[in-house]
């Protein structure tokens, strides 16, 4: 692709669509999209979205894998070939690899993996459609589904991603933000909290910026945060409204 | 005394359910700086001098004296092993499974139970490998002969049983169904209204955080069976 010289910002400061530097996308998450799955969840965010399934706690195959005295996670990260603009090579690859792998380590530290020794929990998250900050939504989707399925959790994980572009620091960057930005730094908290379990930095910016880039996305996390607790509540609300 | 959720709330995990110490953390919860926090999505219930969160879903984790439904997955020399929806196989030793003598050599252990076959089995003990060892010796367990088996979440299995076995007793005398429920979340139906019955089944499970559900249930019920008529 051609790369041309994008306008990041307009006469009125907004960004390329139109939303403030500290504003997050527009967000929409649901919970147990998936019939099969013990617990599921689609996340939403602007173009960018990701649907994530969580089976077990089960039995863990290959046994070699199996740990004594807790439970092992098993994390999918995968792209749809039609997810991106240009169609992409179907199968794992390095980089959907590493993103599992994060993945997998920012979730790990509030779920409660010694409840289930020698058992597996196996998490996929698929990417429906690309726009940037596809690890932070599948997080996010994640987590819901983790809680959906059950699984004792000592808090939600939430995620977003700070940017810099033309020296300011956005929130939530998008594709074409993160491609032709100065950095991207994707951070994951507990309950929208000042626990970090996850954080990234791809680009090249002093510490500063990087404080004041922190500082919006902690305030991002806690937005998802509460979003979050809205659509695990909604499924049952609705139930009991139907009185 | 600073309750931060009501009795029969809806909370997601890390939520905060009860601030201070005058009260202790029951199932579902735990503590951290003076405040009691949930683990689950689920409901909120208080007791006298304690409180819990029942969650609203999760598989079955085996625990000692459960009464299970289990499907024999495998026939050893003198073991059979059961599945019972869980992330842990349970081992059913000869011994505590069949009354009479068996010649190892000789007879075959698939006459009692075989590859398939539904049980009523007892937990009777679980290691802390969670290797998990079951038993017949109590008089309800048994092997299941026809009927079906629908299963439901392990964590809604009290309020399909009741307060004292209400709402399970109202539906076996409203469809007239043999109904066994398994901790596991297994249920049994045998009858001629079992699809009745299995369907009261799945609503409770559906609407278990309601209140009063027990009349709601019956209600229904009624008026089934007098459309049937």
């Amino acid at each position: 692709m051609a790369e041309k010289e994008v306008q990041f910002f307009d006469k009125d400061g907004k960004r390329v669509d139109g939303r403030k530097p500290e504003d997050l996308r527009e967000t929409k998450m649901e919970v147990g999209v998936l019939e099969e799955a013990d617990g599921s969840a689609m996340v939403e965010t602007g173009n960018t979205r990701v649907i994530a399934s969580v089976f077990g706690p089960q039995k863990l195959h290959p046994r070699h894998l199996q740990e004594s005295d807790r439970a092992v996670i098993k994390m999918r990260y995968n792209m749809a070939p039609f997810s991106v603009d240009d169609r992409m090579r179907p199968g794992p690859n390095r980089r959907a690899k590493e993103i599992g792998l994060v993945a997998k380590k920012a979730l790990e530290p509030v779920v409660e993996l010694e409840n289930f020794p020698k058992a597996g929990i196996d998490i996929s998250m698929e990417v429906v459609e690309s726009d940037g900050g596809t690890r932070v939504t599948g997080i996010n989707a994640a987590a819901l589904a983790l809680a959906d399925a059950g699984i004792p959790m000592k808090g939600m994980i939430s995620a977003t991603a700070a940017g810099v572009v033309e020296d300011t620091p956005v929130l939530d960057v998008n594709g074409i933000e993160d491609k032709q930005g100065n950095a991207d730094i994707p951070i994951a908290t507990i309950n929208g909290g000042d626990e970090i379990t996850l954080l990234q930095m791809d680009g090249d910016i002093d510490q500063e910026m990087l404080d004041e880039c922190l500082e919006i996305a902690r305030k991002g996390c806690k937005k998802l945060h509460e979003q979050q607790k809205k659509a695990l509540v909604e499924k049952y609300e609705s139930i009991r409204g139907e009185y | 005394m600073s309750r931060v959720k009501e009795d029969k709330d809806l909370v997601t995990p890390g939520e905060t359910v009860f601030e201070g110490k005058e009260i202790y953390p029951n199932s579902g919860v735990y503590e951290e700086n003076n405040k009691i926090i949930s683990k689950y999505l689920g409901v909120v219930e208080y007791s006298k001098n304690s409180v819990r969160v029942v969650p609203m879903k999760g598989r079955y984790v085996p625990e000692e004296g459960d009464l299970v439904i289990a499907e024999i997955s495998s026939v050893g020399y003198s073991n059979w092993r059961a599945e019972m929806d869980s992330a842990y196989e349970g081992m059913l030793k000869i011994d505590v499974a069949v009354d009479e003598y068996i010649d190892l050599d000789e007879d075959d252990l698939t006459d009692y139970f075989d590859i398939g076959d539904a049980i009523v089995v007892e937990v009777s003990s679980v290691t802390e490998g969670m290797d998990v060892n079951l038993s017949m010796e109590d008089k309800r367990c048994r092997k299941l002969k026809g009927g079906r088996i629908i299963s439901i979440h392990p964590s809604k299995v009290p309020r399909v049983i009741g307060k004292k076995g209400t709402m399970i007793k109202q539906i076996k005398k409203k469809t007239g169904s043999k109904i066994i429920v398994g901790q596991n979340g297994q249920v049994w139906i045998k009858g001629k209204k079992a699809n009745l019955a299995a369907k009261a089944v799945k609503k409770v499970e559906r609407e278990a955080h309601i209140d009063g559900l027990t009349d709601k249930i019956g209600e229904w019920l009624e008026e089934k069976t007098q459309g049937e008529k």
